[in-house]
């Protein structure tokens, strides 16, 4: 199943300069990204994979290496890509439902018709009843719903996610891996998703690019088109995939 | 944000809430006594509390300077609000703009630093040498106690808007003018409203210093006769009309910034 690759990062790094001296965050790291698959990125807290989706959403400017979009290199951000941000980031002033319009709002895309594609995601990540609620009054798991229905909205191709259930607790966090999953397939898009849990990694992933600790390099590729869905955590391809993951970020810590 | 019930009153014994309720209510006793005995001993021209207490009731009914009594509030109410509007009219848009661009800041900060440690008093020879001893002068005073606090948590509060936001905004396509309305004012309204609040404080302040330098209306004008003539019950009446004013206020704008931020409700 070769796809077409619809967004190449090549040779990308990033240092921070500071007077403290400059930090390495990403050194070097090129990979391909294919249409409409679900993209997984792995790697250990703080090595760099927030600073990486910044630099694909086009926030933040890479030291050096190019970052091309269907060919076209990236210089700032793009309506093409949205956002799921690691602590959510929704504006605590908007309701779920103007949230979610954000994208639309901000393209000038009339009231009632925005309305309705926001009312039509918020209902598809299971919303429907909390269009007027404000974040405050919303759980974490259903505030990263809220950030996954924005992200939809706004009718981007790729769709980042970092870590948006890094925070959750663990019975949410499952459901809502399947629950991702089952928006991925009636909303085809392409999707990175970023997260430092190989089990996380393993059960969403078409593919799964691993990276070492900071500065963050591609340590390893795994395909996972072997694993049919939906995937058993307990299976024992499952498993053996995971562990073969989890040998390899070992041999990092030595 | 308050919270439901008291944290301080969770698991506590049954004494120390009856304490925790009644001891103001004692202190205000022990004062009113206290009060009481000075004023009795007759060595003083201090009125008892239940001679202020009738003069509060009673001065609704006569006048002062040829004025009556609620004409008196109403002129100070008037002064402050119309300070406190302008200031807010001016300030609020000139403290974001400090804190929106860069250009801006540069030109106005300097400035701004130099003349925000000079006491709105301060400015009372040179307003009546600019605007004549008027209630234009009066007012303009005022406002140079108001427009202080709103301008600078005008101006921290689109600082300090968490870059997030930004990100958020860029990601999702939004426009300069976007960002402004959309992002950065919402965010800072808590920021503008706690200067708004410092102002009103404040403002009380000025306000009363003006009228007691020279009025012929307004609550520190009566507290400056109660002082002239002797009467201490007349500025005592005052001193309570400004507590009770200054209350309403506080409670006023708590309303407003609710009316306006429907998000921070419980
Ligand atoms: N703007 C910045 N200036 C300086 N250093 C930064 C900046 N942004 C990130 N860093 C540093 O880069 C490193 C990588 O940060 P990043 O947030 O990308 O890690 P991460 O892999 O996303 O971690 P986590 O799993 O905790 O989210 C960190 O050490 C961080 O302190
Ligand atoms: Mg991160």
């Amino acid at each position: 199943m070769e796809k077409k690759v619809i967004l190449e990062a090549s040779h990308i790094s990033k240092t921070f300069f500071s007077s403290r001296g400059d930090m390495d965050a990403i050194e070097d790291v090129s990979l391909n990204v294919r249409k409409n698959e679900f993209l997984v990125l792995l790697g250990p807290g703080q090595c760099g994979k927030t600073v990486l989706l910044n630099i694909i959403a086009g926030l933040v400017n890479a030291t050096s290496g190019t970052i091309t979009l269907d060919g076209k290199p990236i210089t700032g951000t793009n309506s093409s890509i949205a956002f799921v941000f690691q602590r959510t980031g929704l504006y605590e002033w908007k309701t779920a439902m103007e949230n979610v319009e954000i994208g639309l709002k901000y393209k000038g895309v009339p009231k009632e018709e925005r309305r309705k594609v926001a009312q039509k995601y918020l209902e598809l990540v299971g919303l429907k009843g909390f269009e007027n609620s404000y974040p405050k009054a919303l759980s974490g798991g259903m505030k990263q719903r809220v950030g996954i229905a924005r992200a939809y909205a706004a009718n981007p191709e790729i769709l980042l996610m970092d870590e948006p259930f890094g925070a959750l607790d663990a019975q949410t966090r499952y459901s809502m891996q399947e629950e991702i999953l089952k928006i991925w397939s009636q909303e085809t898009r392409t999707v990175i998703f970023v997260t430092n849990n190989i089990e996380e990694a393993v059960y969403l992933g078409d593919r799964i690019i691993q990276f070492t600790e900071r500065p963050a390099r591609v340590k390893k590729e795994y395909d996972l088109s072997c694993l049919s869905r939906p995937r058993n955590y307990v299976d024992p391809e499952f498993l053996r995939i995971r562990t073969e993951i989890s040998d390899n970020e070992e041999l990092a810590l030595e | 944000m308050k919270t439901k019930n008291n944290p301080l009153m969770e698991n506590r014994s049954l004494p120390y809430k009856i304490f925790y309720y009644i001891s103001p209510c004692l202190l205000l006793i022990a004062f009113l006594i206290f009060w009481q005995a000075v004023a009795a001993s007759g060595r003083t021209l201090l009125p008892t509390p239940y001679e202020a207490l009738e003069r509060l009731f009673t001065i609704w009914t006569g006048t002062i300077a040829k004025k009556p009594m609620i004409y008196h509030v109403f002129m100070s109410v008037r002064r402050i609000l119309t300070a406190l509007l302008i200031s807010i009219g001016v300030g609020v848009p000139f403290g974001v703009a400090m804190g929106w661009n860069k250009i801006f800041r540069a030109i106005f900060k300097p400035l701004f630093e130099v003349i925000r440690p000079v006491p709105p008093i301060a400015w009372v020879p040179l307003f009546t040498l600019w605007f004549g001893t008027g209630e234009g002068s009066r007012i303009m005073i005022i406002i140079m106690g108001v427009f202080m606090p709103i301008v600078v948590n005008s101006y921290t509060g689109v600082t300090m808007v968490p870059e997030i936001n930004f990100d958020v905004g860029k990601v999702f396509g939004a426009k300069s003018m976007d960002m402004l309305f959309d992002v950065v004012l919402p965010s800072s309204l808590n920021a503008i409203f706690a200067g708004i609040r410092t102002a009103v404080g404040g403002g009380w302040m000025v306000v009363l210093a003006s009228e007691m330098l020279a009025a012929r209306s307004g609550i520190g004008y009566l507290i400056m006769q109660g002082s002239n003539a002797n009467d201490l019950e007349l500025a005592i009446v005052g001193m309570f009309m400004i507590g009770v004013l200054g209350a309403v206020f506080a409670y006023g704008f708590d309303f407003l910034e609710r009316g306006l931020c429907p998000w921070r409700r419980k």
